[in-house]
């Protein structure tokens, strides 16, 4: 009978003693991270049978439970995830709003002192200190374009390079957390299906670090393992393997890191289905905001360096010729893709009659067999006018596009017509008196040997502009009114001959072209009045074109003639700035929900240490009571002894 | 709901940080008066600024020309004011020749005089600014437009151009007048075609030097060309009106701009300073019952 009290109380010291050590391992462990709380389980010994019923026969300990829920913790990961995509992408994307919207370093700043300069040249054409002037501020823009531009490079190399780097971790950890299934499974067998608290508590903090990289999606296996997948269901852990990825160079451009995972010695590129996490958030901003701003600001330097030298083109500077490119330009640039097997040729070039109709995006050209096909990079479909060849390209988006060789259906290349704008764009021309302010040509009525007008009507003829690829004029063509016929006759004594139709009494006002040279005339002539048109040789005091020039500024010149170059400009600043917003938005809101998710759980498995002080007293008592219990039981003995030994 | 400890602790340092952060950011909006320090605290009043930037920019541009046209035009001005009198003294002279009174040597002494107008006009014509332009040139600016040949035949070797500023951005004006059109294309006394004021004055000069009256047509032609001139001097009159109105309106719109940027961008400080006191306060609370609520445990009691 005693022994039955005895190993009552033994079962019960035991057990209470057990029950402090869990309590003492949750007061250690209160602030470690991840840990989650854990309880004794005790259950009644099994009752001993007697003839009067069953007795109970004490306590045992059954098992050592975490007190989890694995919802709870789902939630956690999933908020983790979003938290850091978010906190990345908004990271990075204000880096690139400050830059860009930045009042004094940001672009419109030297846009405007440009165009200032080119307006002070058109109020003093022959002045050297102007023309110098207009030098000094077009190689300030270019230096501003060239250092944004290499701001946004630097900070698509460091993108590249923290790819591979988180690539690395993700590696690392899924390896840990196989590991950690094996010996989790190893750990449960050898206890006889008792769970080993403290290595599921390790494998669940692997899992939210990984969260933290990328969205994971998890699956509770019956030996006790977990397999982890990410993306579209790719397999990163399964049982204790674990599979690698590697970052690598897409098919069109070996520097820009892409997502591969390797199964089977097959890679293929995950990059799209990577979502969540720092990689998913870094992903996103430089598809959606670092490669878009790099491509915008290429935009504007290649519009306004061929808007400018097409109209720079068109005027004589002072020494009387006329005037060359202003602005140096890159070319659109084409990578072939690296899975292409025939050996066909793209080559593209601006089209610089149509320059206003350039976007920001980048494009695919791939060949079926038969035709050639042009998609944007978002895989929408873009006519294209022309057959391909150099005589007549195709035409699609201000590009010009030549195909040849021999290519294979398949064969697909990649056209990015602005990434490199910004940084191609130059200053062609370092002498002050080859800019071209005047225009040139000049046009006016016929004067005798001293320059005295000799005609006797009211006529006037007004220069309005040359038409584009406009070459001198071979000799001056005389323009000669026949009243009889209300007509001019008009040559320059060799090919350029002619008659243009005037009624003065109706077509004051009517606007003709010449040899390329665009005029109206006004007024009345009388009969043999004649006009001069000539090449613009000494008129250095003409600033026709420099004003032309100026008016750039504020012309609709790119989103096909509704944007001008500062509006396409504050239009960058503002589609960054609003995605960097919203992230801004998202990553309060995600962190506002992952601190709940974070209450939840640690609501269940956090550790309090008062809770805790409360079940030591409780279970110190329980020890003390169990102790007073081996008293009595010894001295109930005692007693027998006493009584049986007379 | 059961909290545990590491949230007590967590939720306390949350809302310290938060206080913290929102007063960090009222601080940087106080001490540089800006109501958004990046884009992305308000990307569409950060790109309307952009916006009046420019136009700010511009529209000083082009009150900076303005000044020029008025420089430029007040210089003709003074020609054309120059040549005027010199006719009008001419014309005198020519009355005055008239007259039978005079004898061959009174006729020589204003021979002489209209000799030396000749001399004061045809300067005036090659009237340079102070930038070394020829203002009666037309384009070719940079070469004298009048000359003689020294036996009384002058000629023009400048051209017909004139040359226009922005002043506004559909609005040019012109600064100069073609010496064509203001010394060579006056009407003759005929009336069949033009001749030019110093061939008139020569003419006059040569009829005195002969002792005789000058012809009636003489008159006619001085008249005609202080007519011609005294239209080019209306014209400058009637642009510099224009360019006063234009500055009005360009100072009155920059000055909007002004407004409406400093609209945008400028802080609220009355708002910012109140704020700045709010979260002050919130911030020694957050830290007051932090260090209250950490101090609460148990085992103090134990």
């Amino acid at each position: 009978m005693t022994s039955g009290i005895f190993s009552t109380a033994t079962s019960g010291l035991l057990a209470f003693q057990s029950a402090m050590a869990t309590t003492g391992h949750n007061i250690a462990n209160a602030n470690t991270q991840g840990y989650t709380r854990q309880r004794v389980e005790m259950s009644p010994q099994t009752p001993l049978l007697s003839g009067a019923g069953y007795i109970g026969n004490g306590v045992k300990v059954d098992t050592v439970v975490r007190l989890y829920d694995q919802f709870l913790v789902d939630r956690v990961r999933n908020s983790t995830s979003s938290v850091n995509s978010f906190d990345i992408y908004n990271q990075y994307a204000a880096r690139v709003a400050n830059l860009l919207g930045d009042a004094d370093a940001g672009l419109n700043g030297s846009l405007e002192t440009f165009f200032n300069s080119v307006q002070t040249l058109a109020n003093d054409p022959t002045s050297i200190t102007a023309r110098q002037l207009v030098l000094s501020e077009a190689d300030s823009l270019v230096a501003r374009f060239q250092y944004l531009d290499d701001q946004l490079s630097y900070t698509r190399k460091e993108v590249n390079t923290q790819l591979g780097s988180m690539v690395n971790e993700v590696n690392a950890l899924s390896k840990s957390i196989a590991d950690l299934n094996r010996e989790i499974v190893t750990a449960t067998g050898r206890a006889g299906g008792n769970p080993p608290n403290d290595l599921l508590d390790a494998r669940d903090q692997l899992l939210e670090k990984l969260s933290g990289l990328v969205s994971v999606s998890t699956l509770q296996q019956s030996d006790g393992s977990v397999n982890v997948f990410i993306g579209n269901g790719q397999s990163l852990v399964t049982g204790f393997n674990a599979a690698t990825l590697s970052t690598s160079g897409s098919a069109f451009d070996a520097t820009e890191m892409q997502i591969m995972y390797t199964v089977g010695g097959v890679s293929s590129d995950i990059t799209a289905n990577i979502k969540g996490g720092e990689l998913g958030g870094l992903l996103n901003f430089r598809d959606e905001i670092l490669d878009n701003a790099q491509n915008a600001l290429g935009r504007i330097a290649v519009v306004l360096g061929t808007e400018f030298n097409n109209l720079h083109t068109q005027g004589v500077d002072l020494d009387g010729n006329l005037g060359g490119n202003f602005f140096g330009l890159g070319t659109p640039e084409v990578s072939a893709s690296k899975f292409n097997v025939g050996s066909g040729t793209v080559t593209t070039s601006f089209d610089t009659t149509n320059i206003s109709a350039l976007t920001s995006k980048d494009y695919i050209i791939s060949y079926d067999g038969t035709n050639w096909n042009l998609t944007d990079a978002d895989g929408n479909a873009v006519t294209m006018t022309g057959a391909g060849t150099g005589v007549s390209p195709f035409n699609a988006h201000g590009l010009n596009i030549v195909v040849g060789g021999t290519p294979t259906a398949g064969d697909r290349y990649m056209i990015r017509p602005t990434r490199g704008g910004a940084d191609s764009l130059s200053l062609l021309t370092s002498n002050v008196r080859a800019i071209a302010a005047a225009a040139p040509v000049t046009v006016g009525e016929a004067v005798n040997a001293s320059g005295l007008p000799v005609n006797t009507g009211s006529a006037a003829f007004a220069y309005t502009g040359v038409s584009s690829g406009f070459a001198p004029l071979a000799a001056n063509v005389t323009f000669t009114f026949n009243s009889g016929t209300n007509e001019f006759s008009y040559t320059d004594g060799g090919a350029v001959t002619g008659t243009l139709a005037y009624n003065p009494a109706t077509d004051s006002g009517t606007s003709f072209t010449v040899a390329g040279v665009s005029f109206t005339v006004t007024g009345t002539p009388s009969d043999t009045d004649s006009f001069v048109l000539g090449n613009n040789t000494s008129g250095t005091g003409d600033n026709t074109n420099a004003l032309l020039l100026a008016k750039l500024q504020t012309g609709l010149t790119m989103e096909n003639g509704t944007a001008s170059f500062q509006g396409a400009y504050a239009q960058i600043v503002a589609d960054v700035g609003t995605k960097t917003l919203q992230a801004d938005i998202g990553s309060k809101a995600q962190f506002a929900m992952l601190r709940q998710a974070q209450a939840d759980r640690d609501a269940l498995s956090g550790v309090n240490l008062d809770e805790e002080a409360a079940n030591l007293i409780r279970f110190q008592q329980a020890y003390q009571a169990m102790a007073q219990v081996v008293t009595v039981a010894d001295s109930m003995f005692q007693t027998l002894l006493s009584a049986v030994r007379g | 709901m059961r909290i545990s400890t590491s949230q007590i602790y967590q939720r306390g340092l949350d809302s310290m940080l938060e206080q913290q952060a929102q007063l960090f950011k009222t601080q940087l909006q106080l001490s540089s008066n800006k109501r958004f320090l990046s884009p992305a605290d308000d990307p569409t009043a950060a790109s309307q600024v952009l916006g009046l930037n420019e136009a700010i920019s511009i529209t000083e541009q082009y009150r900076m020309n303005i000044k020029t046209v008025q420089s430029r035009l007040g210089g003709e001005e003074n020609a054309l004011r120059g040549a005027i009198d010199a006719l009008q003294r001419a014309r005198e002279l020519t009355v005055q020749g008239s007259n039978d009174t005079n004898n061959a040597a009174d006729r020589d002494a204003m021979a002489t005089e209209v000799r030396q107008l000749i001399d004061h006009v045809l300067s005036l014509a090659n009237t340079r600014d102070a930038n070394g332009e020829y203002i009666f040139a037309g384009t070719q600016t940079q070469t004298k437009p009048f000359s003689s040949n020294g036996s009384g035949v002058y000629s023009y070797a400048g051209d017909q151009g004139q040359r226009l500023l922005q002043i506004a951005p559909e609005r040019q004006v012109a600064v100069s007048d073609s010496g064509l059109d203001v010394f060579m294309k006056i009407n003759n006394a005929a009336g069949t075609g033009y001749q030019d004021i110093f061939t008139t004055l020569e003419t006059l000069a040569t009829e005195l030097e002969a002792g005789n009256a000058p012809s009636g047509d003489r008159l006619t032609e001085i008249d005609n060309a202080m007519e011609n001139i005294l239209q080019f001097e209306a014209k400058i009159g009637a642009r510099l009106n224009t360019v006063d109105q234009q500055e009005d309106v360009n100072s009155a719109i920059s000055l909007q701009y002004q407004t409406v940027r400093s609209t945008l961008s400028d802080l609220d400080i009355a708002q910012a300073a109140t704020d700045l006191n709010r979260y002050l306060v919130g911030l020694q609370a957050a830290q007051q019952s932090f260090v209250k609520v950490q101090g609460l445990s148990l085992f103090s009691y134990l």
